[in-house]
């Protein structure tokens, strides 16, 4: 079955999906690095919006602009993505911003 | 990745954070203060330690030097002409802010960004508002 993503991607708009801040730290600097490196495995120009904020739209792709959301805990963002592996850029950096676990606390990758 | 610093505590901090963003192949060395004839330690920047630094961060790909401010520049060009030229040639000192750009650099770097493009992005950081969105 088609999700959500998938849908939007078909219509030939940059697809979309919207994430909660999970963290009780909000979305801190080593989260952020890890969106920002797999964000740069993907062709497609991502970008993100704290809807909570109502911020600017940023590069999901530069930590500077990442960290521009000062998303809190219960925040929601938006985020969109437009390229080829658009959808699997989506899907994946979603499943980061909801996880809770620090993949690479105290080691480098 | 060198970062000159007024003091070596500020210096070992941007590192500690930059640390966190940087991979495995980086080398990230503090450098801050002056030592006097006693061996006393003064804020301040000493070129000697500075071209050390530099030498010990060497890496074929060049080097970063993110700087504090005032007299850190001074004391980083007398550094530069201390090295032989052909490394000279791969230093870059940095207009970037020291916090932020050591944190984009080290990031940066790691998803293998040339040296250029390591500092353009560093540099982006000062037009950052951290307050009120962008």
């Amino acid at each position: 079955m088609m999700n959500h993503i998938d849908m939007i991607a078909e219509t030939g708009q940059p697809s979309s999906t919207t994430v909660t801040i999970v963290d009780p730290l909000g979305l801190h600097l080593r989260k952020g690095k890890d969106v920002v490196r797999e964000a740069n495995k993907y062709d497609a120009q991502i970008t993100a919006r704290n809807l909570s904020r109502e911020s600017e739209v940023v590069n999901v792709k530069s930590i500077l602009q990442l960290m521009q959301l000062q998303a809190r805990q219960g925040h929601r963002l938006q985020l969109w993505a437009s390229g080829p592996d658009s959808n699997k850029a989506l899907q994946a950096l979603k499943r980061i911003f909801e996880t809770n676990i620090e993949t690479n606390i105290g080691t480098m990758e | 990745m060198v970062i000159v610093s007024h003091s070596q505590k500020l210096a070992d901090g941007v590192k500690e954070l930059a640390d966190q963003m940087a991979c495995d192949e980086m080398t990230i060395v503090p450098v801050g203060g002056l030592i006097d004839e006693h061996g006393r330690y003064h804020l301040g920047t000493d070129a000697k330690r500075i071209a050390q630094a530099i030498q010990d961060a060497w890496s074929e790909d060049g080097v970063l030097i993110l700087l504090d401010l005032g007299s850190a520049v001074l004391s980083t060009e007398v550094a530069l002409e201390m090295l032989p030229p052909e490394m000279r040639r791969r230093c870059h000192m940095s207009n970037a802010p020291l916090v932020e750009g050591a944190i984009v650099a080290a990031l940066e770097a790691s998803l293998g960004r040339s040296l250029e493009e390591v500092n353009q992005a560093a540099e982006s950081a000062l037009n950052l508002r951290k307050i009120d969105g962008l």
